[in-house]
């Protein structure tokens, strides 16, 4: 199977034999797939090795059978985002992130632009934490873990922006308390639910809430095994002066 | 052809080393056997010694079969500047380009999705060493990949509270090289780090 260069962002890499790399891809015709780019580690390639970064947009072909294909052609894209700072840690997350929760092989077109979206505003001075709650939501529904934003689960009335839900991971936000020993959830303002909906945190309180109720989900979705980025972000707040 | 079982297994041993497939082994094996006998069996003594006695330096964690490394151990080195690096390869590169400060050796990069965080790095280490020496100024030289930057920025915020000048290697355009073949992410860091004619 030959795959025509399209647009595509490196994950992961990771060093391959001698002088080839071993690459994790998101591409928004194919999806994450792990792609050999031969030969780029090698001193004459040092262009192809600058242009096989993360959060730079490329025009990448391979070919390949089955679960890893063979890059054939690399070309710079029409954008590059210049992640400073502690933003580069957030970067580690989405990408991490994006990595966990998309299956190879699953094309998903539309996160790709919020992908491309949310490196572009990491690399401008967006709120961070803004961006990284709005990838998580779109990254959950694009795997097919929508979150329920806008109504009660139970009585379906629209969410009031003043009272505290119980918000069931696996089901939605509620007023009434669920069985805790069955049904985890966590305790949320309505506003923080209307402002994930919205897009926009209006509300420090609420932006902490989205925090930790995206944590739990993903938590459960992921399983034992932790987001490693986000153990690195920890300890980086705690060295920070 | 059959080939003797010892012989087999020297091939597949010589596999090991990096650049070395069947066939160079195969090739090394053979001139080894046929004509350089008494440097092989140079190169097993030498082998065995320096797997057993090369450990790293306890101070800035290079390779050294003593406690301390030679230049950790030297007197004539500028102890007021620090260069870290992230392999031994590195500590070799930047003594080429007449450094005379001290180092300290990573061993890698910050890498979450590999695994590698602050504590494989040996940063408390840096932090034990930045507590015994005077230095003044660190200097990164950790590699330009992400990783390699997120590493270098993790190092600045972590020694920002001793008040110590921290600086970066310059990246640019290599010496003789053609603006037309260079990458414009290298460029571009080229034209944002150009500095007045003097």
């Amino acid at each position: 199977m030959r795959v025509k260069a399209n647009p595509c962002f490196i994950l992961h890499n990771r060093a391959w034999r001698e002088t080839s790399m071993m690459t994790e891809v998101f591409s928004r015709q194919e999806g994450r797939i792990t792609l050999v780019a031969r030969g780029v580690r090698a001193a004459k390639k040092n262009n192809s090795q600058a242009l096989l970064q993360p959060y730079r947009k490329i025009m990448l072909g391979w070919y390949g059978k089955g679960e890893m294909g063979t890059v054939n052609s690399l070309e710079a894209g029409d954008s590059e985002y210049a992640l400073q700072g502690r933003r580069l840690m957030s970067g580690f997350y989405i990408n991490e992130l994006t990595m966990r929760l998309l299956h190879r092989h699953e094309p998903h077109p539309e996160l790709f632009d919020a992908y491309e979206h949310a490196l572009a505003k990491l690399s401008r001075d967006a709120c961070e934490q803004t961006t990284l709650r709005i990838y998580e939501k779109q990254i959950l529904r694009a795997v097919g873990f929508g979150l329920v934003l806008d109504h009660d689960i139970r009585t379906l009335d629209a969410i009031d922006h003043d009272a505290l839900y119980h918000y069931q991971l696996e089901a939605g936000p509620s007023l009434t308390s669920p069985d805790s020993n069955t049904m985890p959830s966590v305790i949320i303002h309505g506003s923080t639910l209307r402002s994930l909906e919205k897009e926009c945190f209006e509300q420090p309180r609420d932006l902490a809430e989205a925090r930790s109720l995206m944590r739990s989900i993903i938590a459960g979705i992921l399983g034992p095994k932790p987001l490693a980025s986000r153990k690195l972000y920890q300890s980086y707040i705690r060295c920070l002066p | 052809m059959i080939e003797s079982p010892l012989l087999t297994r020297l091939v597949a041993s010589l596999q090991c080393m990096p650049g070395i497939g069947k066939k160079s082994a195969r090739r090394i094996a053979y001139q080894l056997l046929q004509s350089k006998r008494q440097n092989a069996r140079e190169l097993a003594t030498v082998l065995v010694e320096a797997m057993d006695r090369i450990g790293h330096c306890q101070s800035c964690r290079t390779f050294s079969e003593s406690e301390l490394c030679q230049v950790c151990a030297s007197h004539k080195r500028d102890r007021t500047l620090l260069c870290i690096v992230e392999s031994p390869a590195d500590v070799y590169a930047i003594e080429e380009a007449h450094y005379n400060g001290l180092y300290f050796v990573l061993m890698g990069h910050l890498s979450p999705l590999d695994g590698v965080g602050p504590d494989e790095l040996g940063l408390d280490q840096l932090e034990q060493l930045l507590d015994r020496e005077s230095v003044e100024e660190i200097i990164l030289a950790t590699g330009t990949t992400v990783e390699g930057e997120a590493t270098a920025h993790y190092i600045s915020e972590m020694v920002k509270k001793r008040g110590i000048r921290v600086s970066r290697l310059a990246l640019g355009i290599p010496m003789g090289g053609d603006l037309e073949y260079i990458d414009s992410n290298t460029l571009s860091h080229a034209l944002s780090g150009r500095r007045p004619v003097e």
